[in-house]
Parts: structure tokens; C-alpha cells; sequence
């Protein structure tokens, strides 16, 4: 409340208080506690669709609890509505425009607690960024993620299964009209992808950080329990101002590494280790992300799977009991006394949780019956990845987890295509993408096709791939992202020359080139900065200001 | 024709694009070869001009759909100046204006959409969208949630919020009672919409009307009047128009459609605010143009046709009934350049040749450049070793006795610090206050000096002191006082040199601004110059502190 007070009361605030009331709030509105509703709805992004629904019930519950809620619009975009053109060079961006967007309203209206309303790949990050930013109580809901569509190819389809479709329609497989049909079934209805992506990974890391109420992170999007948790969030948020819980007394050490531990234990997106760390970061926390996902990666048992590692789909993994149930298993590893939004802690979260369905066990394991410990992250580090590499050891074959072969570089994701498509990459070959990295890119972009392809061509178990770019949860084949320092920046990535030797090794967690050291030194001398592909607007400033993934890709502004 | 939109929705894998677009129920109707139209909707709750965008935004939709193309609607934040008046949070103000610039150039490529209706009504919110249309050069038009009706009548015109400012000071000094004061808090802002009064937001909505990228008559229909939604479907259905002629936004925002603007502006007498935002829109236009070269001249040409609240007793609503922007475009005429394009994929001569007035004109709010308020237009550029680049004052806010002023130098490095050497008594008659690290760097966020403004007047010092800053004014001040100087104290302008006593000539007619000091002392003071840095946190504004542009730049985010 000493925030709005400074707006709203005394004799003097009258001119503020006017201007409210023009918009129809009463006296008594403007002396309750002031929460705003960052609202990220839109007609662009399915697993926004929903929100304005969700912000109802959030107002009535923040009404209920006497509190008075006022809403507002964010941007956010759709990670698979910018694929495969320009526009996805602007998605990792844009959760720096979120959180700076959130930042900006709470801090001129003085909000006492805020509500962010955002599900997909970068609101959610840049939302808890504003939250871990602002330090005041504030409490993440997600939309839920979307219901499976029609039975295809042996699963439930989504939006992925029209890219297979495309190649099975290629290969006579499947009919045009089979093809074209997919695009009316796949996605039946709103929501989140209904895969675990990036999207849903990072809504069951804000529950597993106590950011989003129990439940709250994989609740259907088409569900009644998806409007009553909004109601709840409503509640709870009005309970934290009253009761003075800020984001930094949820955001700790403690409870980021339990986000980790979640992450790996559904072997959630790679993306997470790259926002936790922006989290993080955010929060003034000294700790090191990137090294906790390595370290935790080989002691993790992974206890959930679902699609695209099984074909149960995160609406099967709420059902068998979702975050709530996998928290509860590991409770033994986990620290269990942070605090979290609903004002109670993970342990008395994880008692009083009423389990809305039966147990079905066939995506949540318990601890002594893991899905394996392959789930987790590897980080790979050696002469071309002095500050970090990434990998997901899981996703690929394990005749592949060490591989030497011959370096083919490539100066963009497009580049690359071409040359896989055109025969030219070969097995035995390592592809290098590079000028992909957070300024490089711009934007980081997802190395999708170019994996999608090498795999079509049948070379996914023949050659490796390494990137300073990212890349996506639904890859199969020897792969090594997130690459830092980035090419752009005069990383060793830049100087690798075609027909280099490469060794990835992933049980040492070694990622080499087989140059001698006064070689690859000699070349960096020489090696020049290419002029950024952007100059004007967002991306231009993008370009320049960005840090390296192993920092989070976050906006670096301290030194200039 | 084919449209951007159709690479994804009628290529190679179009399942992927229109599965998802079909999750939210768009049919195959709206996905087969029809311009896809963003609606940029900074509807909230927060800011009384942008309450009723919702509804506006229903009618873009309908019109979009009338037309034959396909609308998708997205949010983006919005923000309302008079909320951060006096707190922290106005150093947000200038600086989210690029978010909303960022925000929606990152919604039109990420969805790579064909086209794009910004609704937008108040301060900064306007110019960030003119930013993004500029910089994305994609067919683009704005549509706004129109002024609040005047509130009851008090001290002699229709109440707005500010009028709870000056009430305060009554009641402090026993002119009213409490009762009065408390019952105006409901009564002066009887709706919602942007200020009743010609403030930056309406300047900025007729400036865009003006400039070409509104629908004639658009910019200052009263937020409830039905005939702001018969708008809205209208300009959904142009929106569809200009993506199937392929008109862009650089084809309206160039040289011309600017100049018209400032000729405009110099007519309203809008806002000072105007200059910083034509600068930063020019600049992503990429349009070769010197805003403030032109302010000066047209400030000479152009002669002020409209008087309205602040400046007399006449509310936005007056101002619509008496014909509005095309009124006052009319009446300039041959002033104007009238073969520059407009979003109706008109010229402005075919826009005003067809244009029917609904009500009568009204002289006492809209006049002839024959027979005008004022000779010239009511912006005036000042320069001298204290502004190399460029200060700004208004001539017509500033009473004719203090035209000429000189001065000696008071000095403060915040608003803070000022306004509470004001209140203690230290500043006297004969001072000239220097307000300085107040600029888009300095503030951070270049805020408005609002209150010493009101503390100077409150003591009665208005008549016998002058202000001169690097940060804004706001547009009811009423003193001698220069502001938006350049370059800023934070990045090593001169005025950064002066020191208390110096002397200090102000020359508002002439447009000089002079500290009576050689050029070689100003180098010499500034040899050992350290900025002041103001503490900000970490985020938003610690960027924004550190890349931000100078005033006679436009104040965005440069690299």
C-alpha cells in the first residue's frame, strides 16, 4: 500500500485521483491496495488467446480480497508464428521489451502488486526478469497449454506434425488432401503448444519457483480449473501485498536451483538454462546457473516425459498430477522451505495439494523408478567454447556422445540449408553455424531446420552440429548450442576453417578443435567483426547491447 | 496483388502457420489471400485515454472485415503522464515512448504482417507508434480514443484535472472550502478520453491527422461521441485499401507530409513536445529534413489560427464542433502543401475539397491566417553559447514585459533540489533559476518542470525570474522559460559551465539565449567537468540514462 499512497491519497493527490476516476473508479477502489494486471493477451499467440478470460477471474479475485485491479497490455509474440522467416530475430529480443515493458508501468503507477498474465517461450522469462527486477509481490499465470489434436502418425498431433506431415506428403507417403486436413485437427482449440517446449517448460519452472500457484502451470487452457486458478491468483495476490511478500523473498538461491531440478527432471527445454540465469541475474542473486544445470544434470533423475520424448502431452502430465506431483516425489532433493505466492511454503504446498485427478503413473515416475538420468543438460567447454557450450545429451543416440570429425562452416542458419539441402554436407562432417549468437543473429535464433533436414537427409547419426545459436526441444542428432563467447564477438567459433578437426566429447564434457593453440590465437589476430546485419531500430540497438547466452543473452548496458 | 502474409499462409507449409492461427478460430475465409492487419490496442485501465480503445478497437476490426482483410489484435503498454506527475515514475515517461516503438516494429516482423491500425491517444504513445511506422515502412495508419468531454464549471471554464492543482492552491490560501475541493474530484474529469485541454496529446493526435496518417476529422472527436466508432470502421476499411494500393508509411511521413505538420503545429500552437517527437519520427523516416531549422522558419510564416484551453476557455469538444484539424487545414490552405498523401490514399487537397463540416464554424476558436490570434506561429527556437544546438520557449505563454530578461544565474542540478530552494525562500526577483541534468541522459527521462514552474508562480516570482532547463515543460506554464536546451548538462553542454552569479540573457523575441561569458572561459570551465550521474536502478532506465539522445535529436535510444 506505501506505494499507491504516494499517488493516491492525501489532500494533494487529487489530481490523480480525478484522472482514475474519469475511467470510472470510486472512492473506496482508490484506497484499496493497487494491483496491476500485465496483460500480455492477443490475436497473434495461441497460448494467449485465452487471457482475457483469465484476467476476469483474476480481477474478481483480487476484488474479493479487497484489493482494486487495474489491467494493461503487453506485447508478446508467438515462437512458431516467426519461424522459418526475418521475424525470428525479434522473439529472444522481445522478453527484453517485455520485462522493460513491465518495469516501466509498475514503476510509474506505483502498483502494490502486480499480476503478469503470460504463457509462451520469452513472456514468461521476461515477465519473472520485471518481477525479479521490481521487488515487489507479484504472482506469474500462464494460460495453460492447448489440448492434443487428432491422432496422427501414432500420436496426438500438434503444430509439428504438419512439418513431418509436409515431409511425409513429399516422399507420396501421405495424400495432399491428408496433409491439408491436419491444418483444421492439429490445433483444436487455444492454448500453449501442447508439447513441452519452451512454453510449457518455463510455466512448470515459474510453479516449481513458486511464482505461479500450485497447479497453475499446466491446467488446460480450455478448462474450467484454468478460471478458478485465476480467481485464486487474484486472492493470493492481494494476501502478498497485505502480508509484504515480494518477488525477492520467493526468488531465492533456494528456489531457483529447485526451478533447475524441476527442469531436468522433466528434461524441460535447454532455452531454461539460458533464462534462469537472465532470472537470476535480475534478482541480484551470486550464483551460477549455467554450472548448477551441469552439475545437477548428472544427479537428476529425470521423472517426467512426455511429448516430444513420449507421446503423453503436458495436459496427460497435469492430469497424472503435473508440477504439484513431480515436486512432491522429489521432495527429498528439493528445498522445501522456500517460501512461495500463495504465502505458504513448497512443503506446505506439496501437503495441502489436492490432487484434482487420479494418479496414472505413466508420466510422472516416482524417484526409485526414473525414466533414466539422460534428461538432463550437459555444458561443454574446450578451445572453441572457452566461457560454455550447451547440449542435451538425452535427445541424441549414445554411439554419438563422442564424435570427431571435419569442420564445415557456415555464416547463417540460411547458408547452412542450402548447402545440407544441396548435398554438400557429408557424413564425417561437423557443421559449424555461427554469426547466430545473441548479437550475431541477431537474436539467437533456433537452429530448426537445419536439424530438421540434416535428419531428413538421413545424416542425423553421421554428423554433429555446433552453434552459437539455440535450438529447439524437438531435436534428434549430435548437437552443441548456445556456443560463447559468440563468432560476433571474436568467440574461437569464428576462426574454425573447413576441414578442421572437431572433437565432441560428452561424457568429458569437451568440445575441441584440433588446432594448436598459437594457430587459433594467430587467426583471432587477424579475424576482423563483421558489420551487424541490423543498424536501425530494435534489432540494431539488439545487436550491439546484447550479452552472450552464457550470461542469459540479456541486455548489457553496465560498460558503455 | 500478394501479399507479405501469404509466404507462410499460402507456402509450402502453410498447415504449420494456419494450424496455428486456427487454434484461435480464424477460418479459412480470413486466411486466403487477405491482407493480414495487426491492431496495435494499448487499451488499460490506467490511462483515461485509452479506457474506451476496446471499443475502437472492435470497429478497426469490423471495418478490417468489411474490407476484405483479416485483423489481429495485440497489446502493448501505454502510459498516462498525469499518473507519474511528481513521483519517480515520470522519469519513465519520455523514455517508454521507444517500447511502444520497439513493441510494435517487433509485433509487425515476428507475425510479418501485412499491414497495421496503432490506436493510440496520448502523449508518448502516439509518436512511439509514428516511430514504428516509420521505421517499418509497412501500410499503417493511427486511429485515437479521442478527448474527454470538460468537467463542471469552475473558476470560470469547464473543470479538467488540472483544475484540482489550482483548486489545491485555493483552498490552501482559504478561497474555497474543503467541501468544494473534495466534490470537484468527481466532477472534473466526467469520462474518460485524453485531457479535455490542448495539451501533448491532442497536439499530438491533430499533428497526426496532419501529418496524414489519421483519417481526416479523426484526430479530436470527443472519446463518446458515436461518431468516433462510424471512425474507427471507417479506418478499418481504409487500412485494406492502402495494403491493396501498397501505400506505406514513408510514402505519407516524408518531407512533405512533415513540413505540413510543423505548419500545422505552428497554427495550433501545439505542444513544444512536438519538436522532440517529429525529430525522433523524422529520424526513423530517414527523412532528410532539420526539424528545428524549420520550427524557426514556419514560427515566422505561419500565423496562430486556433486558441483553446490552456491558452483560452475553449475545450477539445469546442474545438471538434468548430470543425477541428481539417478546419484549421482549410483555413491555411494554400499555406499547406496540398498534394501531399494521406492514409484515405488521397492528397490533402482532395481530403479537404471533399470534407463535410458537420457543424458551423466557430471564428472565436478557429480564425483565418488573415485575420489570426498572433502573426506568427507560437513556437519559438532559441539558440546561443548557452543552447549550440537548440533550446525552445513559447512566446505566447510568456507575459510581454519579460520578452527581455536578464538575469542572475541560480543554479540546481534536479528538480528536486530546485523546487525546494523555491519553497525555502532562496530564489529572488532578478534570478535566472538554471535547472539543469534534467535532459534525456541527466533526468534520466527529460521530465517536465511542472512544479517549480507552479512554485515560482505560487510565490509570485513569475514575472520577476526566468527558468531555463534542459529537461520539458509542460504546456500551462506560464513564465519566462526556455526548455529542451541542447546539448544537455550530462553530456557536457554549456550549460553544465554556468555557475551561480553568472549573467544571463534571455531574448525571447530575437530567440537568443547568452551567458555573458567568452567562449574560451565556458572551454576552460569545462575542462575538469565530471557529469553528475543520477542514481537509477538497474533496468530500463539505467539503458535509457546511458544511449539516450540529446533533445534537439528527438531523445530516443541511439547506438
Amino acid at each position: 500500500m506505501e506505494r499507491s499512497k504516494k499517488i493516491l491519497e492525501g489532500l494533494s493527490n487529487q489530481y490523480t485521483r480525478a484522472t482514475m476516476k474519469s475511467m470510472g473508479f470510486s472512492t473506496d477502489d482508490l484506497k484499496r491496495p493497487f494491483i496491476g494486471i500485465a496483460n500480455a493477451w492477443s490475436e497473434c499467440v495461441p497460448g494467449h488467446f485465452n487471457l482475457r478470460q483469465v484476467a476476469q477471474r483474476v480481477r474478481d479475485g483480487i476484488y474479493k480480497a479487497g484489493g482494486t485491479p487495474v489491467e494493461f497490455g503487453v506485447m508478446g509474440a508467438c515462437d512458431g508464428m516467426a519461424n522459418g522467416h526475418n521475424g525470428m530475430h525479434y522473439i529472444l529480443p522481445s522478453r527484453e521489451l517485455i520485462a522493460n515493458s513491465v518495469e516501466s508501468m509498475a514503476e510509474v503507477n506505483m502498483f502494490d502488486g502486480l499480476v503478469l498474465l503470460g504463457s509462451c517461450d520469452k513472456i514468461v522469462p521476461g515477465m519473472l526478469m520485471a518481477a525479479a527486477r521490481l521487488n515487489i509481490p507479484c504472482i506469474l499465470l500462464p494460460g495453460g497449454p492447448m489440448m492434443g489434436g487428432v491422432v496422427f502418425d501414432g500420436r496426438e498431433s500438434d503444430q509439428t506434425t504438419a512439418s513431418e506431415a509436409y515431409g511425409m506428403l513429399s516422399a507420396g507417403k501421405i495424400t495432399e488432401k491428408e496433409y491439408t486436413d491436419l491444418e483444421d485437427t492439429a490445433c483444436p482449440g487455444c492454448g500453449s503448444c501442447s508439447y513441452l517446449g519452451t512454453a510449457n517448460t518455463m510455466c512448470a519452472i515459474s510453479e516449481a519457483l513458486g511464482m505461479t500457484v500450485p497447479g497453475g502451470g499446466t491446467a488446460p487452457a480450455t478448462s474450467a480449473a484454468r478460471l478458478v486458478l485465476g480467481e485464486l491468483t487474484g486472492e493470493k495476490i492481494v494476501e502478498l501485498v497485505k502480508r509484504d511478500i515480494k518477488a525477492r523473498d520467493i526468488l531465492t538461491k533456494g528456489a531457483i536451483e529447485n526451478g533447475i531440478k524441476c527442469c531436468l527432471a522433466m528434461s524441460g527445454s535447454t532455452n531454461a538454462v539460458m533464462h534462469l540465469t537472465a532470472i537470476a541475474r535480475e534478482a541480484e542473486l551470486d550464483m551460477d546457473v549455467l554450472n548448477l544445470f551441469d552439475t545437477l544434470s548428472d544427479v537428476t533423475p529425470q521423472i517426467a516425459k512426455m511429448n516430444p520424448a513420449a507421446k503423453y502431452n503436458v495436459v496427460d502430465f497435469h492430469i497424472d498430477g503435473g508440477v504439484p506431483r513431480m515436486m512432491e516425489y522429489m521432495q527429498s532433493v528439493l528445498d522445501t522451505g522456500c517460501m512461495t505466492v500463495t504465502g505458504k511454503t513448497v512443503a506446505e504446498n506439496i501437503a495441502e495439494y489436492n490432487y484434482p485427478y487420479p494418479r496414472t503413473g505413466k508420466v510422472v515416475h516416482t524417484m526409485d523408478d526414473p525414466f533414466g538420468y539422460t534428461g538432463g543438460v550437459a555444458v561443454l567447454r574446450g578451445n572453441i567454447a572457452p566461457d560454455t557450450g550447451v547440449t542435451k545429451p538425452g535427445a541424441f543416440d549414445k554411439s554419438l556422445h563422442h564424435f570427431e570429425g571435419e569442420a564445415i562452416c557456415f555464416d547463417s542458419e540460411e547458408e547452412a540449408e542450402e548447402a545440407i539441402l544441396a548435398g554438400k554436407v557429408r557424413e564425417g562432417h561437423v557443421v559449424v553455424i555461427r554469426y547466430e549468437g545473441p548479437k550475431g543473429g541477431p537474436g539467437m535464433r533456433e537452429m530448426y531446420k537445419a536439424m530438421k533436414f540434416l535428419y531428413g537427409r538421413g545424416l542425423n547419426l553421421s554428423t554433429a552440429l555446433i552453434t552459437d545459436g539455440r535450438f529447439s526441444g524437438t531435436n534428434n542428432g549430435c548437437f552443441v548450442g548456445h556456443i560463447s563467447p559468440e563468432a560476433s564477438e571474436g568467440g574461437p567459433i569464428a576462426v574454425i576453417h573447413d576441414g578442421d578437426r572437431i572433437v565432441i566429447d560428452v561424457e568429458k564434457k569437451q568440445l575441441d578443435m584440433l588446432v594448436p593453440q598459437e594457430e587459433i590465437e594467430r587467426r583471432l589476430a587477424e579475424w576482423k567483426r563483421p558489420a551487424p546485419k541490423f543498424t536501425k531500430g530494435w534489432l540494431g540497438l539488439y545487436c550491439k547491447i546484447a550479452a552472450s547466452g552464457s550470461e542469459g543473452a540479456v541486455l548489457k548496458y553496465d560498460d558503455l | 496483388m500478394a501479399y507479405r502474409s501469404e509466404d507462410l499462409l499460402q507456402g509450402p507449409e502453410k498447415p504449420f502457420y494456419r494450424s496455428i492461427f486456427k487454434s484461435m478460430g480464424y477460418s479459412d475465409f480470413e486466411l486466403d489471400h487477405r491482407p493480414m492487419i495487426g491492431i496495435a490496442n494499448t487499451f488499460n485501465t490506467l490511462c483515461p485515454g485509452h479506457r474506451n480503445l476496446d471499443e475502437v478497437c472492435r470497429r478497426v476490426s469490423d471495418g478490417i472485415l468489411a474490407g476484405g482483410g483479416t485483423p489481429c489484435v495485440f497489446g502493448c503498454i501505454a502510459q498516462c503522464d498525469a499518473i507519474g506527475q511528481g513521483v519517480e515514475g515520470m522519469h519513465y515517461m519520455l523514455p517508454h515512448r521507444d517500447l511502444v516503438a520497439n513493441s510494435v516494429e517487433s509485433e509487425v516482423r515476428a507475425n510479418r504482417l501485412d499491414g497495421i491500425v496503432m490506436l493510440a491517444s496520448c502523449d508518448k504513445i502516439v509518436p512511439g507508434m509514428l516511430m514504428a511506422a516509420a521505421r517499418l515502412d509497412v501500410p499503417a495508419l493511427i486511429v485515437c480514443g479521442g478527448p474527454m468531454l470538460g468537467g463542471i464549471e469552475f473558476d470560470g471554464r469547464e473543470a479538467d484535472m488540472t483544475s484540482a492543482d489550482e483548486a489545491y492552491g485555493m483552498l490552501a490560501a482559504g478561497k474555497i472550502g474543503r467541501g468544494t475541493y473534495d466534490n470537484l474530484e468527481n466532477l472534473i474529469c466526467p469520462g474518460s478520453g485524453s485531457c479535455s485541454f490542448f495539451g501533448t496529446a491532442n497536439s499530438m493526435c491533430s499533428l497526426t491527422e496532419a501529418m496524414g496518417m489519421m483519417l481526416p476529422g479523426g484526430a479530436i472527436i470527443p472519446a463518446v461521441y458515436a461518431a468516433r466508432m462510424r471512425h474507427a470502421f471507417e479506418s478499418g476499411l481504409a487500412i485494406v485499401d492502402l495494403c491493396r494500393k501498397g501505400i506505406t508509411a514513408r510514402q505519407i511521413i516524408n518531407e512533405k507530409g512533415i513540413r505540413n505538420t510543423i505548419r500545422v503545429a505552428m497554427a495550433e500552437a501545439a505542444s513544444t513536445n512536438s519538436i522532440l517527437h517529429l525529430c525522433a519520427i523524422a529520424h526513423e523516416a530517414e527523412a532528410d529534413i532539420d526539424i528545428i531549422a524549420e520550427y524557426e522558419r514556419f514560427n515566422r510564416e505561419i500565423p496562430q489560427i486556433l486558441k483553446v484551453n490552456p491558452a483560452s476557455k475553449y475545450n477539445q469538444e469546442d474545438y471538434y464542433k468548430a470543425g477541428g484539424v481539417p478546419r484549421v487545414m482549410k483555413n491555411l490552405g494554400e499555406l499547406l502543401e496540398l498534394d501531399a498523401m494521406t492514409v484515405s490514399g488521397k492528397t490533402v487537397g482532395e481530403n479537404l475539397a471533399e470534407y463535410v463540416f458537420e457543424y458551423p464554424e466557430n471564428t472565436e476558436v478557429v480564425k483565418y491566417p488573415d485575420a489570426p490570434f498572433q502573426a506568427q506561429g507560437g513556437i519559438q527556437i532559441m539558440r546561443g553559447n548557452i543552447a549550440p544546438e537548440t533550446g525552445v520557449a513559447k512566446p505566447g505563454a510568456i507575459k510581454a514585459e519579460i520578452h527581455q530578461f536578464t538575469g542572475k544565474a541560480i543554479c540546481f542540478d534536479s528538480e528536486e533540489e530546485c523546487n525546494k530552494a523555491i519553497i525555502d525562500g532562496k530564489v529572488v526577483d532578478g534570478d535566472v533559476v538554471v535547472l539543469r541534468y534534467e535532459g534525456p541522459k541527466g533526468g534520466p527521462g527529460m521530465r517536465e518542470m511542472y512544479k517549480s514552474m507552479k512554485y515560482l508562480h505560487g510565490r509570485g516570482l513569475d514575472t520577476s525570474t526566468a527558468l531555463i532547463t534542459d529537461g520539458r515543460f509542460s504546456g500551462t506554464n506560464n513564465g519566462c522559460f526556455v526548455g529542451h536546451i541542447s546539448p544537455e548538462a550530462a553530456d557536457g553542454g554549456p550549460l553544465a559551465a554556468i555557475r551561480d552569479g553568472d549573467i544571463i540573457d534571455i531574448d525571447v523575441d530575437a530567440g537568443t539565449l547568452n551567458v555573458r561569458l567568452s567562449d574560451e572561459e565556458i572551454a576552460e570551465r569545462l575542462k575538469d567537468w565530471k557529469p553528475v550521474v543520477k542514481d537509477v536502478p538497474r533496468g530500463y532506465l539505467r539503458m535509457y540514462q546511458k544511449l539516450a539522445t540529446s533533445a534537439a535529436k528527438g531523445g530516443y535510444i541511439d547506438y
